[in-house]
């Protein structure tokens, strides 16, 4: 939220008074400013929250331990098991190549989709 | 001349008009308690005697209430060597971080050399790779170092990038700064250092704020480090302390009332500040917007 929050502070106010001057409505300001000009900023979070959510091991560490019948059993906590329970340190490695790689390719995936829909004023040849 | 009198609050707003800023406001305010209870319960649990803390159902405002449990679980253990040591820490990570991290996205929105992209992603992929795996070959590299039980583990990191996330971060608002500044600036002769410096910075302020609040918070909080790092007691930070005296306490007859008094001042720090920063966001959105 801090982040959105300074994102806000980045937009121009002669966008929204230009807009008004043109009639727009709230909704139309939030669509066609407030967004594409924040764009940079969810692109930001959506990366991370992406990043971020292929790691949860915290909250099932603590709660569950992955438990009942493995319905909390997250990647990393199944590594974190195999490699600190049971000492299979090759194997977890292992694992952790495999979840690197997905994320590097579900990362680069979101990368790709950003020229559509990621406005950035500071790059030319627009 | 006449003088046009400005209408009132009350004058401008119909009946409809308030009616809906009220249910509005009621909404909120449902929504903000339901996320503070917790915090409430940690305030009431600080101010209860040690029986009192287990009673079900729980009595959230406790009679008397014990204000003594604040002194007496801070000076249980040298808390306030711990402030000193986690404050230490906190500054130099916090001017590294800043800084380095600032001056490399600078680099990778700005400048334009060859392989940047790819760099790009060798650097957000060492975020793809989770904590528990990397714990140990650092702890190993830091042991050659000799840099057990310092704080150097913790600090010296800070001025080498200051960590994927701030530079993603930042390079993120620095794209949204037309170039026209920059190219205004390069024709009156200004270096690329420069340019970052006089530019990019200032127009940037927000930006660095929320660094500077999340190196904070995170510093503040940040366990695992200190955990692996530090083995002298006098070195521990704030957030070690606080474990420490939970595992001290456990079997004792004061137990979880004193921790929540501890924890509840160890928060205070994090809550003034954000309440400070955030005061300074939301002033900044009225007044300002950076002209494009």
């Amino acid at each position: 939220m801090v982040i959105y929050l300074a994102g806000l502070q980045g937009i121009p106010t002669e966008l929204y008074e230009a807009a008004e001057l043109d009639g727009a409505g709230k909704w139309a300001k939030f669509w066609a400013i407030t967004i594409p000009m924040m764009s940079p900023v969810i692109f930001f979070n959506l990366v991370m929250g992406v990043i971020g959510s292929f790691q949860t091991f915290t909250q099932a560490y603590i709660m569950t331990s992955g438990g009942p019948q493995n319905a909390s059993l997250f990647y990393i906590l199944y590594l974190y098991q195999r490699a600190f329970q049971e000492l299979r340190m090759g194997y977890a490695s292992a694992l952790a190549w495999i979840l690197f790689l997905v994320i590097l390719i579900c990362t680069i995936i979101i990368f790709k989709t950003s020229a559509g829909w990621v406005y950035y004023e500071g790059i030319r040849g627009r | 001349m006449e003088t046009v009198k400005t209408p009132s609050f009350w004058e401008r707003k119909s009946v409809k008009d308030i009616f809906t800023k009220i249910t509005l406001y009621i909404i909120i305010l449902i929504g903000a308690f339901i996320l503070m209870i917790p915090f409430f319960w940690m305030l009431s649990t600080a101010l209860k005697g040690f029986e009192e803390a287990f009673q079900i159902p729980p009595q959230w405002i406790p009679k008397p209430p014990h204000w003594e449990n604040f002194y007496a679980g801070w000076t249980t253990l040298p808390f306030g060597l711990y402030l000193r040591n986690t404050i230490t820490i906190i500054v130099f990570t916090l001017i590294g971080q800043i800084f380095s991290a600032s001056l490399v996205a600078f680099g990778f929105s700005r400048l334009h050399f060859p392989g940047r992209d790819l760099l790009f992603f060798v650097m957000l992929s060492t975020m793809m790779i989770p904590f528990q795996v990397t714990m140990i070959p650092t702890y190993i590299l830091f042991r050659y170092l000799r840099w057990i039980d310092t704080f150097k583990p913790l600090i010296v990191p800070a001025y080498f990038g200051g960590g994927a996330f701030f530079i993603f971060l930042l390079r993120q608002f620095f794209l949204t700064i037309p170039p026209e500044m920059d190219d205004a600036a390069r024709i009156d002769g200004c270096s690329n250092f420069n340019i970052y410096l006089r530019i990019i910075l200032p127009l940037a302020k927000p930006a660095l704020g929320t660094v500077a609040i999340f190196s904070f918070m995170w510093q503040w909080n940040d366990f695992m480090g200190p955990l692996i790092y530090i083995n002298s007691m006098d070195k521990r930070t704030v957030a070690l302390g606080l474990a420490a005296f939970q595992a001290e306490t456990a079997f004792r007859t004061s137990g979880w009332n004193l921790i929540m008094a501890v924890a509840f001042l160890l928060m205070l720090p994090c809550l003034i500040i954000f309440f400070f920063a955030q005061r300074q966001f939301i002033q900044g959105v009225v007044i300002t917007g950076v002209k494009g």
